[in-house]
């Protein structure tokens, strides 16, 4: 397997710009830049600097298992910022009440938590003016990060029915993450 | 037992519509949906069976959506969904497609359900495969 050239960073600068939030993930080759404002105006730009060929060679940075730990598969970065540019065009999410700016902030938060969501999660829509991150192991062991534009909501389970934690009102990211990775020693 | 448009008993069962849309809410790893799916502030939107059998369902929901914008139907039995604290209300629609058989499946008083309970329903749903998934 080849190495990958430059390692990903995510910066953060307390700065508000008045240019709408952008994802920018179609150069699939060359880069990927997503850069957008969360809701408390912090700055979240991400820079992926990649080589196609490597690309090509499904060629991975390590990635830990951790929510919030600053490693990560290119790919997958790329196929969530992607799949959030659909759900902010389409889909229930498009459907249901809320204001344009509430949905746009639910994308730029969860562009900013995607950078710390490890390999394996999934993103989806939601009927409630939320995106959520999922992951779901085939003994049906679960966790669920669900995205607001004021707050998270966290479930995990450690079989289909057996919930070991839920809360649907965490107002800090960090505390969402440090929740969030009690999940793994189940 | 015939269909009762105000009363729902446990043995009846409830069905939602999975869509073939972009982004997808299924899960083909899993063979399931997304909870996100059932999350509504207003309730989820299902159809009682109403006495009918499921290919009568099935023509219903492909009526309504179109042929090729359905890609699975998941059901439930009443009776699982009250074991998990979820409440089934009928409100038949009348305008401007009638149907008797819409109803909205609920938590305590008029909240949605807990993502944790939805998670559980999901999990326990039937399936009924009426499309394949698109790349």
């Amino acid at each position: 397997m080849s190495t990958v050239a430059c390692c990903p960073s995510a910066v953060y600068q307390p700065e508000i710009q008045p240019d709408m939030p952008r994802i920018s993930s179609g150069d699939y080759g060359k880069s990927l830049t997503m850069h957008c404002y969360s809701l408390d105006g912090l700055r979240v730009y991400l820079d992926v600097q990649q080589n196609e060929a490597q690309l090509v060679h499904n060629a991975m940075l390590p990635s830990s298992k951790y929510i919030g730990v600053n490693e990560m598969n290119v790919k997958h970065v790329i196929s969530i910022s992607d799949k959030l540019q659909q759900i902010r065009e389409t889909g229930l999410f498009h459907d249901c009440a809320g204001s344009s700016a509430t949905k746009n902030d639910v994308i730029c938060r969860a562009l900013a938590v995607s950078s710390q969501i490890p390999s394996g999660f999934d993103v989806f829509p939601t009927g409630r003016n939320s995106v959520q991150f999922e992951y779901e192991e085939k003994s049906r062991k679960y966790i669920e990060l669900e995205i607001f534009s004021d707050k998270f909501a966290l479930l995990y389970m450690s079989d289909e029915k057996t919930i070991k934690y839920e809360n649907d009102n965490i107002i800090n990211l960090n505390e969402a993450i440090k929740k969030a990775n009690e999940f793994y020693e189940l | 037992m015939s269909f009762n448009i105000s009363c729902v008993y446990d043995d009846e069962r409830i069905f939602h519509s999975v869509k073939t849309g972009v982004p997808s809410l299924w899960k083909p790893e899993t063979g399931r949906p997304s909870t996100g799916l059932l999350k509504n502030p207003k309730g989820c939107s299902v159809d009682r069976d109403g006495d009918r059998e499921n290919p009568e369902i099935i023509d219903s929901f492909i009526q309504r959506f179109g042929q090729n914008n359905v890609l699975a139907l998941i059901w439930l039995i009443v009776l699982e969904c009250r074991q998990e604290g979820a409440r089934v209300v009928p409100e038949p629609i009348i305008d401007p497609s009638p149907n008797p058989y819409h109803a909205l499946l609920l938590g305590a008083g008029k909240k949605q359900l807990e993502s944790g309970k939805l998670k559980v329903l999901t999990n326990a749903a039937k399936i009924i495969m009426l499309n394949v998934i698109a790349n």
